[in-house]
């Protein structure tokens, strides 16, 4: 009976080694309970063994083409994934004309990229720089069979039976993966979270204090289209009726007096073709912002001083006058010493832990 | 005399009789019992001189070759739901030299117009997880989370030139909403009706009428800086680069 017993076990043993060991353990977010979860697609859903394929992923420049370059090239977690140069280049030198956007809180958003309106999950987003050929990003289009073979090892097969119940790659995997990563790179742990949520008054300076009621007031209007949970959205005031688009004209060209910018990149109005979205972009996340220098689109802004000089001019240039700008737009008057408390202010958004978190390195 | 008449009016009546009958016939011939087209040839041409796999173009004094030409086919959008496996692409790389196999709707579709593009209702889904032909990755259009429906890229020794086409303008009313209405430009370009031609010419000279070839002419995402992408599409759009024969 002992004997049969414990074939049974043997038995029972090597079916569950040969079964397909997908790993359904759900992600658990490390968000504070004050703050909402975000949402996931339903045909994503959020699991350890996708964030860690994810990660294997991002940092692995097995992804792009040439092996030269892998998403956390131009995404740097000690710049809250963003990356300190004014634009970015391809894995084979193309020249990509906008700055690298920080990774921080990107579950939350309800667009992606500088300017689109229509891409509104990373699933669809991870498609461009992995395959735009205009410019060239990663560089996949025309390699995809090269660059999935280089994941037929152990280790990856490892990681895709993981996350998927198949240790074979395909694009698809790992678009839902590296989607998995990103999502999971929440940063809620700032100073300011400890002051405003948390209730610690010592947790930022007298200086900070000031600075933030600086940003918050009506006389700076930054809140309205850095507000909310992630100082990103846009939202509703005295003077303007309900706008859910988060994409603005901060008036930083205008070079034929209606508001155009250079043809070289106007913004929204390239992808939705309407004309009010000329010079149109997304107002990106605060949560880091000292770290992602430099700023705006182009990477036109060195430091924080440079960008609230901007605002405080109500544009740059010719921008300044430009009829598209948005209106919250108009100039302020700020002492130096406002100036040095603003950006104390914009430092409290920093979220170390984020910055230097094992869970979101290189494995 | 009136019987005379009478034969003679019988005549005619018998002679119109076999006019029409003759004349059925004909039609029919002509158009009932034409095979129906299961493959054409594409065939490109410069100046009336054909294009064939390899050869170079010369076009203002250049050698210019063609590295990329591919192009959508696919019946306008119907109500009746359509399948990636409705859709033919023809790859110059791929199928140059041999015969285009059409999916049976756009067989049926051949005698009233079918287009170079894709239908709205499968341009804009998840492309990894499309079957062929909407899973050719240089096809993607991923900035419109779409499909080019044509591309073109040349190359000489000195320059190099490309012309992609495909649905622009396709952002949605709400920032958290895909597409779901057609896009602001299709871009889709309807062929003219096949009376039973299998021969589908490409007439690239049709196409660059009105711009030089080079590198600042290019159209590929078709913004602002792009001035050539009207010209093209207005070229594509008067239906002499695409012409059955």
């Amino acid at each position: 009976m002992a004997l049969v017993r414990l074939t049974l076990l043997v038995c029972l043993f090597g079916l569950s080694a040969c079964q397909p060991v997908k790993q359904t353990t759900p992600y658990q977010w490390d968000i504070p309970e004050q703050f909402p979860k975000p949402i996931v697609p339903a045909d994503n859903p959020m699991t350890d063994a996708k964030v860690q394929l994810g990660r294997h992923l991002f940092y692995d420049v097995n992804l792009s083409a040439n092996q030269s370059q892998s998403c956390a090239s131009c995404h740097m977690q000690q710049f809250a994934f963003a990356e300190p140069r004014k634009t970015s280049v391809g894995s084979q030198g193309d020249v990509v004309r906008r700055n690298s956007l920080a990774l921080v809180n990107v579950a939350y958003n309800g667009s992606l990229t500088w300017a689109h309106s229509g891409l509104t999950t990373l699933e669809q987003q991870i498609l461009i720089p992995l395959f735009s050929e205009e410019p060239i990003e990663l560089g996949v289009t025309g390699n995809e069979d090269i660059i999935l073979s280089r994941f037929d090892t152990p280790q990856y097969k490892a990681l895709f039976e993981a996350a998927f119940g198949n240790s074979e790659a395909n694009f698809d995997y790992i678009v839902k993966a590296l989607s998995s990563f990103v999502r999971s790179l929440v940063s809620f742990n700032s100073a300011f979270d400890r002051y405003a949520y948390a209730g610690e008054d010592a947790a930022i300076s007298e200086s900070a204090v000031r600075g933030l009621n600086l940003f918050f007031s009506e006389r700076l209007e930054c809140q309205h289209c850095h507000g909310g949970l992630n100082f990103t959205q846009s939202s509703k005031h005295d003077f303007q009726q309900l706008d859910l688009r988060p994409f603005h004209n901060i008036g930083l060209f205008n070079t034929d007096g209606n508001g155009a910018y250079p043809k070289s990149d106007q913004g929204l109005i390239e992808v939705s073709k309407e004309a009010r979205d000329m010079g149109h972009f997304r107002a990106p996340t605060l949560r880091n912002i000292a770290r992602t220098a430099p700023y705006f689109h182009n990477g036109s802004a060195k430091t924080l001083e440079e960008v609230i000089e901007h605002y405080a001019r109500g544009g740059t240039g010719e921008g300044i006058e430009s009829p598209l700008k948005s209106p919250f737009l108009k100039g302020f008057a700020l002492t130096e010493e406002e100036k040095q408390d603003l950006v104390a202010f914009l430092h409290t958004l920093t979220d170390e832990s984020f910055l230097t978190n094992p869970a979101f390195g290189a494995p | 005399m009136l019987n005379r008449t009478g034969n003679l009016a019988g005549k005619r009546v018998k002679l119109n009789l076999r006019i029409v009958i003759l004349g059925m016939f004909f039609v029919h011939v002509l158009y009932g019992c034409a095979p129906t087209l299961t493959d054409v040839s594409v065939r490109l041409f410069y100046q009336g001189e054909e294009v064939n796999c390899g050869d170079f173009v010369n076009i203002a004094g250049a050698r210019w070759e063609v590295s990329n030409f591919a192009f959508y086919l696919s019946t306008p959008e119907t109500s009746e739901p359509q399948r990636a496996e409705d859709v033919v692409l023809f790859d110059w790389s791929r199928d140059c030299g041999n015969p285009l196999a059409l999916s049976p709707p756009i067989q049926e579709s051949l005698a009233s117009g079918i287009q170079v593009g894709v239908p709205f209702s499968l341009n804009h889904l998840n492309p990894l997880l499309q079957s062929h032909p909407l899973n050719v990755s240089s096809m993607f259009w991923s900035w419109q989370s779409g499909h080019k429906f044509l591309r073109l890229d040349m190359k000489s020794e000195q320059s190099s030139w490309a012309y992609h086409l495909g649905s622009v303008g396709c952002s949605s009313a709400s920032a958290v909403r895909s597409p779901e209405n057609a896009c602001k430009y299709p871009n889709t370009v309807s062929l003219s009706e096949n009376q039973g031609q299998s021969e589908l010419q490409v007439h690239l000279d049709k196409l660059f009428e009105g711009i030089a070839l080079k590198a600042e002419n290019r159209c590929v995402m078709h913004g602002a800086n792009e001035t050539s992408c009207d010209v093209l599409y207005n070229n594509l759009q008067r239906g002499s680069v695409f012409q059955w024969h």
